[in-house]
């Protein structure tokens, strides 16, 4: 379903100004964007299978269409206490040029918004998020009442 | 199709045919004379068609090797020349120079072949000379010069044309011809074409060439060609024959155009299902297509011959497919495996549906075979890869001097073509081994006994669903002596341990890192880096590795493999409610206890649980204990873990067997599920250990998806899978499991280091290792033990039936153990030792032939494996059962009453109770020993809060407690006793390894009324004694 919303989306916006498109979603009160371009689809809560012995953000594997994907939970990454997903919950699989097949939990999805570059500050985030992986995010975003945190995609598959 | 992918095909024909022929050469310098013409036939024919094609592409250095061997080759077939070692040699010197120019084409012509180009032509003339007056008459080709003139260049062709003409018109006018009258016509365009070329008339060669083809075909399918075809064929002949009258190549269009059309002929009489495969290619691939019928028409004149590859390689037509397809095919096949498990799973839920059943049940059938097919397609005879190896041998053995001879067999057998790549490295490896260091030189093996010759046998064979691949050697074997001193210098285990060792044991150490038994290094190996790595390759995938030797007569590697490694055999488990899968290649065999079988039979060794499989110590592994952890096991928790579960089982059993008497009771007869365990024993080369899993859920195909890089250094496993029901499911690395828990020989997370992560909570105790007899090994606790006096034998004296030792100026009584336990016997040795026990009035020592070692052990006895009075109990120590002796008891045994023991007898006829609190199981069953010995009767508790319930529930009359215990310590529970209970009559003892003056004083106030250091036992009892009497019992 989110699918067609970015679609739609997509076509009225870069026609008009020189953008990219983000897809937005949430972790708590926080609210997170990934380019669109390196996401291949956002998928709802799948069964998971833990993986013992992985590192304590991997959440486990699900199987998308015949396909394995690692999970990992954003949640853990962005050092917040770690919760059940609720009903709300997605996942955002990555496109495999991101690398091999993988995606994020996160808590819901929100809109995709269009963004110019001139709205992005290479700023840390708020001091709300209490995490050491500086490294996944590459700035903030200017929205309207709202900052958007830029999660840097390629540093997801980095082990922090 | 443009040139270059004309080239590419033709390297790729080339390198094909080159491991074709170096067999044949290989074969010719083993038979040299007898050798059968079909194989130098053969030899000669590929190398012509290299040379052939080469001048066509102008690769003029591949040509004129090609062209040097073919004319040495060409005077061996017709008899000129006698085949020499020397001229083998050189041909395949030549033949290495040729597979190093395909290795890179563009730069072929920079690589130098002068050399091999001399050798080779002065190999053809140096015989030339004296062959002169030979009678020989053969064709003109025989009397070939080296350098050719226009005009002997022509007259040769009119001579060959004639005869070519004359073939061609019989085949014409009749319809039909014998193959070996083409094939004649075929050698004589061969030579005009091969003066053409040195003529550099490339025009007329490439028309002779094209003519050769098209007899190939006209060979092959055994046909006429139709008049529009003979047309094309007569003209070209007649071109020929006036241009060879030229000396000019002049115009060339004609010619070229001719060719063209001959080209064209070939390529049409394909039958249909080629003509896809010959849009790839039109020149060499109908070469080699030619070339094996040739040799399967060509009437083998000799017997006894039947192996040779000529006949062996290909008997059946074949087209070339791109991996990647394939590759992908397979990735779909795997694919459909899955739907169709998951159709069968459905269809189980869905009986009501009978059609559908039926329907899943042909779709099951058919992914069964197409999988099958699939699989196939990229199946390789393992042959491919063993022929390389008769020229390493042969290479192998004139450099080390060494009469080597390598037989093969099963050559047919096939494997996964990923496999037998990954397969080459190691193989190798081991080939080279055998050559280098395994086989001994002729002059040993003679005075050896054994033939001057050795022999290495490289044998494949299917069984039960793998591929076995056997290399053995009649060499010198491996010296488990030089690896046990290899092992000793290393520093990998002492003197003591490794006396220990089983010999397969001992052997298994070369298949670690770093360790390399070749005393000298040389270039072919002895570097250290050997069977460490073929070990780690062949178990990447997925296969297994056995060693085995016996000194004197040969070394044998066994590999086990995987038929395939996309899609494997698994027994699917299931484990914390997750299930997992593991490759049928590890497992070998499935065992479940029931009831009290769980407590009998698995006993803990050395922290170890451990399992007696006919004979076998087998470590036993907990899958839902390695999950929980996700760091390598530590000793110390291992032990723990072992002690856990050894004590829960206990435990459950009490319970269970509680429960039954219950519904028997209650007339419950409803069927109680007996308590069960499960484990599947496993093994990874040599080495063998069970996994006890929660529940055997069904064998099923699987297909092997790797682990996500993310989470590449997980070495439990091996990767992942989708199971019928979609859920994704982890495959085991049975290999890491024991690694993970330390049960393998490399496995076990140092103590050292454990102990900087983990706080030590097992007690560990210094023990002596010791021997009596040859069969077992003995231990005692060091605090048991005074001191160790070495001796002479002849110190001991005889005092009656008594022997007697004077140690520190009094008769010391010395105790044999054979004469009191039912052990082997006595060891004999000049200089015995004595070990003098401490705490024990009398002077008694006990003779042992040998001290081992000492070392440090976590107490975890197994009690109940072997029960004699005097044993303590039982453990794996360096993987050998060692008996605990129990000093005093021992000591009771062969000197009853010396103790004076028996003053407990209670007036009454009632026995002393006695509540005994200790958290440690050894101690609490030496105790426990002692004081039941000593006609007590003895409750046990482990901790405070136990012995309070008991304390609460029973009526004793004394108390022995520990100090520090879990839960509730001895402090505690005395202060409860006296104060909450009120209780301040009954007599409490602190035994306790706690000895300062603040703990005496703690102790003593806090309610206990003596204080005893552990573990003195004469004082023990004398204390327990002494209490009941003050107390008045």
């Amino acid at each position: 379903m989110e699918n067609q919303i970015v679609v739609a989306t997509k076509n009225e916006v870069t026609t008009t100004k020189q953008s990219d498109l983000y897809v937005s979603f949430w972790i708590e009160e926080e609210l997170f964007g990934i380019n669109i371009i390196d996401i291949k689809e956002v998928t709802q809560l799948l069964d998971i299978t833990p993986i013992f012995h992985a590192p304590s953000e991997v959440k486990g594997y699900v199987n998308l269409r015949g396909e394995i994907h690692m999970i990992l939970d954003f949640r853990h990454m962005m050092g917040l206490v770690d919760k059940e997903p609720a009903e709300k919950a997605r996942i955002i699989i990555f496109k495999t040029s991101v690398g091999e097949p993988f995606g994020i939990l996160v808590d819901h999805i929100g809109e995709v918004v269009s963004v110019t570059a001139d709205q992005i500050e290479p700023r840390s985030p708020s001091d709300t998020l209490n995490t050491n992986r500086e490294d996944l995010i590459s700035g903030v975003c200017k929205l309207d009442g709202k900052l958007m945190i830029m999660v840097n995609c390629s540093n997801l598959l980095n082990r922090g | 199709m443009d040139e270059q992918e004309l080239v590419n095909e033709f390297v790729n024909e080339s390198r094909e045919n080159l491991t074709l022929i170096e067999g044949d050469f290989l074969q010719i310098e083993a038979e040299l004379e007898n050798v059968a013409p079909e194989i130098l036939n053969n030899a000669f024919r590929c190398v012509h068609s290299i040379k052939g094609s080469s001048s066509f592409f102008g690769l003029t250095n591949i040509k004129d090797v090609a062209h040097a061997m073919e004319t040495l080759m060409d005077r061996l077939r017709k008899g000129d020349l006698a085949p020499t070692i020397e001229i083998t040699g050189f041909l395949l010197v030549g033949l290495d120079h040729l597979v190093t120019m395909f290795e890179d084409i563009s730069t072929s012509n920079d690589h130098e072949i002068g050399e091999i180009l001399t050798n080779l032509q002065n190999l053809v003339e140096g015989q030339q000379v004296g062959e002169e007056a030979s009678p020989q008459a053969g064709p003109p080709a025989a009397k070939k010069k080296n350098k050719m003139t226009i005009k002997g260049f022509q007259q040769q062709c009119d001579l060959y044309l004639e005869l070519v003409k004359r073939i061609i018109e019989v085949l014409f006018d009749e319809g039909s011809v014998g193959p070996n009258m083409l094939r004649d016509a075929q050698e004589s365009l061969g030579e005009m074409e091969d003066g053409a070329t040195e003529l550099e008339l490339t025009a007329f060669a490439g028309l002779c060439q094209a003519l050769s083809l098209l007899i190939d075909q006209l060979i092959a399918t055994a046909a006429c060609p139709n008049e529009k075809d003979q047309a094309t064929i007569l003209l070209a002949l007649s071109l020929l024959g006036k241009k060879s009258t030229q000396t000019k190549e002049g115009d060339q269009t004609e010619t070229l155009e001719c060719t063209g059309n001959i080209l064209q002929l070939v390529e049409d009489d394909q039958s249909p299902a080629e003509v896809a495969d010959n849009a790839l290619s039109v020149t060499p691939k109908t070469n080699v297509k030619a070339q094996a019928v040739a040799a399967k028409t060509t009437p083998i004149t000799k017997t006894g011959n039947e192996d040779s590859k000529v006949a062996s390689v290909h008997e059946v037509e074949t087209i070339r497919v791109k991996v990647p397809l394939l590759n992908h095919l397979m990735a779909l096949a795997g694919e459909m495996v899955l739907v169709r498990n998951q159709q069968l799973q459905m269809s189980e839920q869905l009986a009501d549906f009978p059609m559908f059943k039926a329907n899943v049940q042909k779709l099951d059938l058919v992914t069964s075979e197409i999988q099958e097919c699939v699989m196939q397609t990229r199946m390789q005879p393992v042959g491919n890869l063993f022929s390389k190896f008769t020229r390493i041998v042969r290479d192998l053995g004139i450099k080390t001097g060494k009469k080597i001879n390598l037989s093969i067999s099963g050559k047919d057998v096939e494997v996964d073509r990923t496999i037998l790549e990954a397969l080459s490295d190691p193989l190798t490896h081991m080939i080279r081994n055998c050559c280098d260091h395994g086989l001994e030189l002729p002059a040993t093996r003679k005075s050896a006994g054994k033939s001057e010759t050795g022999a290495i046998d490289l044998q494949a064979w299917h069984e039960g669903g793998y591929v076995n691949i056997e290399i053995r050697d009649d060499g010198k074997g491996i010296d488990p002596e030089v690896i046990k001193n290899k092992v000793i210098e290393k520093g990998l285990k002492t003197h003591e341990e490794i006396e220990n060792l089983t010999e397969k044991e001992i052997l298994s150490f070369i298949l670690l890192p770093g360790f390399s038994t070749a005393s000298v290094v040389s270039d072919l190996s002895g570097r250290g880096v050997g069977m460490d790595v073929v070990r780690t390759n062949i178990e990447k995938i997925g296969g297994n590795l056995e060693l085995d030797s016996i000194v004197g007569q040969g070394t044998a590697v066994r590999l086990q493999l995987p038929l395939t490694l996309a899609i494997i055999p698994c027994l699917v488990v299931k484990e914390k409610g997750h299930s997992f899968a593991i490759p049928q290649v590890n497992l070998e065999e499935l065992v479940t206890l029931y009831s009290e079988e769980i407590t009998e039979k698995i006993e803990v060794a050395r922290g170890q649980e451990v399992f007696r499989l006919r004979g076998q110590l087998l470590p036993l592994v907990r899958l839902g204990e390695v999950l929980d952890s996700p760091e390598p096991f530590t000793q110390v928790e291992a032990s723990k873990i072992s002690n856990k579960y050894h004590q829960h089982h206990k435990d459950e059993e009490n319970t269970f067997n509680q429960e039954k008497i219950d519904a028997v009771e209650s007339n419950n007869n409803q069927a109680q599920d007996l308590l069960s365990l499960t484990f599947a024993v496993l093994k990874v080369g040599n080495f063998r250990y069970g996994l006890i899993v929660e529940q055997v859920l069904d064998t099923e195909e699987i297909v092997v998806k790797p682990m996500h890089s993310y989470l590449k250094n997980l070495q439990c496993y091996s990767g992942s899978t989708l199971m019928g029901d979609g859920k994704v499911a982890q495959i085991l690395d049975v290999p890491g499991i024991a690694k993970h828990a330390g049960v393998s020989l490399d496995g076990r997370v140092d103590d050292k280091k454990g102990a900087e992560l983990k706080k030590n909570d097992v007690d560990t105790h210094d023990v002596i290792l010791f021997r009596y007899g040859i069969d077992e090994q003995y231990a005692i606790p060091i605090r048991m033990i005074k001191r160790i006096e070495h001796i002479k034998k002849e110190q001991i004296e005889f005092i009656g039936k008594n022997e007697y030792v004077t140690i520190d100026g009094r008769s010391t009584k010395v105790i044999r153990l054979d004469a009191h336990l039912d052990v082997s016997p006595y060891e004999e040795q000049d200089n015995p030792y004595l070990l003098l026990p401490t705490m024990v009035k009398k002077p008694f020592c006990f003779l042992i032939s040998k001290v081992n070692d000492i070392v440090n052990l976590p107490m975890a006895l197994d009690e109940e494996a072997y029960q004699e009075q005097g044993i303590l109990g039982t453990m794996l120590v360096n993987d050998k059962m060692t008996l605990f002796i129990d000093t005093f008891s021992l000591i009771d045994k062969a000197e009853p009453g010396w103790m004076g023991l028996k003053e407990n007898e209670n007036t009454e006829g009632r026995k002393t109770k006695i509540l005994l609190l200790e958290d440690m199981v050894f101690f609490r069953n030496l105790v426990t020993g002692y004081l039941t010995s000593a006609g007590y009767d003895v409750t046990t508790a482990e901790d405070g809060k136990i012995g309070l319930e008991l304390f609460k529930e029973n009526d004793f009359d004394m108390i022995v407690s520990d100090i520090e215990m879990p839960n509730m310590d001895g402090i505690e529970f005395i202060m409860a006793v006296r104060n909450i209970f009120n209780n301040n009559s009954i007599p409490a003892m602190a035994l306790t390894s706690l000895d300062s003056d603040a703990d005496r004083t703690r102790a003593l106030n806090a309610g206990f009324n003596a204080y005893e250091v552990k573990i003195d036992k004469e004082n023990l009892l004398k204390r327990v004694l002494s209490l009941k009497e003050t107390i008045g019992v």
